[in-house]
Parts: C-alpha cells; structure tokens; sequence
C-alpha cells in the first residue's frame, strides 16, 4: 500500500479524519480513489457538456 | 473528561429516512470547513449510553442541534423524540457549569417554531433553513463565519453533490447498509466528505504558516 503523504494543515487531512472515525487504511485508500474517481468522471461529463455547447454555438 | 477537538463537529440531528439529504448537507457543510463530523451513530461500545453521548459531545469544538423534526410521530402511540432538545440541553447545562470554548448552534426549519417548542430558548436565534439542503449549507455558513476558512455556496454545493449523487449510494452497495443512519455508512461518508472537501475547497491543504 502506498504510503500516504501527511501535509501539515492547520485541519485534519482525510487520513487523520479516517483514523478518528475508525476506518482503516486500506478502507480509507479504497475511498479516496472512488472520490477521486468520482471527480474524473463529473469534470469528463462537464466537459463534454462545454464541447457539445461550443459545437452547437458555432453550428 | 475527554479533551476538546479543535476539528470536530457534534452533529444532533433526527435519523430518519426522510431527513437523509439534510444529514448530508449538515456532513457536506461541516466538512467543507475542515471539520470533522461527528454523531451519536458512531457510538457502538458498551458503556452507558449517556455517558458515550456526553464524552462525545465534550470532545467537540461546535455542535449543531436540527430541532425541525421534534414533533409526533405516525407510529402508535403517537410520541415526539425528545432526543435532539435533551442533547442540545446536555450541551447548554454543560457550557454553564464549565465554560470551555464550546459553540453550540440551533437549526430550525421554520421560524417562531423554536419560541413554541422551546421558549426557555427565547434570546437564542435559530437558524432558519425553510426545510431545504441549501438552507442548512447557507445556515452553516453563518454559523461559523469566524471561522479560518470560509468555503464558498458554490463549493459546499459540490461536497453535496458528490455525497448525494455519488458517494452514499455507492456506500450503501458496498456496506449492504439500508440506510446511511449506521456507524459504518456514517464513517465512510465522512471520510468521503472530507476527501471532496479537500479537492474543492483549496484552502483547506494550505500548510501551517
């Protein structure tokens, strides 16, 4: 498992909210590559909607 | 006593199906401004119930108490839960006999309910959100406008999004959970929730100065 980064914010980052909240670090990294993933796929989505809309504006 | 959690939120807020979009606006919100959300859902041990609300409870910075669903019942025989005033009384007696920096917030769905529920409130203003997700994201906003960061609706808006449309159904296959009112759904979705928080709201992965 990769080992994750720890940036020191003045907030707690995902993983030292996953260990307050009792997930573990497999679990942990399962979810942030689903929302990560999530992300991908709704900024494809907006930006096949943007395309869509240029192509309709010049046509 | 447990110690005080600069990051955490205490969530006190009614657990029924028809409350779900609000129960991830309140985790949307709280987590887009690097908070921790926290719930009574969480506390599965075997110690006294009371005693596990309370400690959980003092280890938060804020609480946010929804009294819009304090009301009766369709069940037999007909009771309203008194649930959500108890805790949010068990905060407020707890500030009067130990101050210690904690912020306590009261949602409601419409106004002047809060004086006939609950005069012995009357002074405290309520948040009033008309019952809708973006009317808690706005009351959220307000409620902590001191706070460091302060996210935008627009991206407090895209946390909900990402929770509602994709991350609690998601959850909900993968748990086999019925419902996000469940120690496990909950974690999870926080988890996410604080993960969205972090791609939409930059500010939040700022290093300490």
């Amino acid at each position: 498992m990769r080992t994750p980064v720890i940036v020191d914010t003045p907030y707690p980052t995902v993983w030292q909210t996953a260990k307050k909240m009792g997930v573990s670090r497999k679990r942990t990294l399962e979810l942030i590559k689903m929302m990560d993933e999530f992300h991908a796929r709704r900024e494809q989505k907006a930006q096949r909607a943007a395309t869509r809309k240029k192509r309709l504006k010049i046509a | 006593m447990p110690r005080a959690e600069r990051d955490s939120a205490f969530l006190n807020i009614p657990y029924d199906p028809a409350y779900e979009d609000h129960f991830l606006a309140y985790i949307a919100g709280v987590a887009a401004f690097g908070l921790d959300p926290r719930a009574t859902l969480e506390l599965t041990s075997g110690e006294r119930r009371l005693d596990r609300i309370f400690n959980l409870i003092a280890t938060c910075r804020y609480s946010f108490h929804d009294l819009s669903f304090v009301k009766l019942d369709r069940k037999q025989p007909p009771t309203p839960r008194f649930n959500m005033p108890f805790e949010l009384g068990l905060v407020v007696g707890w500030q009067k006999a130990a101050p210690s920096g904690h912020d306590w917030f009261v949602f409601e769905s419409s106004r002047h309910r809060l004086q006939k529920s609950l005069s012995d409130l009357n002074g405290t203003d309520p948040f009033i959100y008309g019952a809708t997700v973006d009317g808690i994201l706005i009351g959220i906003c307000n409620a902590l406008v001191r706070h460091g960061t302060q996210p935008t609706a627009k991206q407090m808006r895209k946390i909900l999004d990402d929770l509602m449309e994709d991350a609690a159904p998601w959850i909900l296959k993968r748990t086999g959970a019925s419902s996000v009112f469940e120690a496990r759904p909950f974690a999870e979705l926080v988890v996410m929730a604080r993960r969205s928080a972090e791609k939409w709201v930059p500010g939040l992965l700022r290093p300490k100065p």
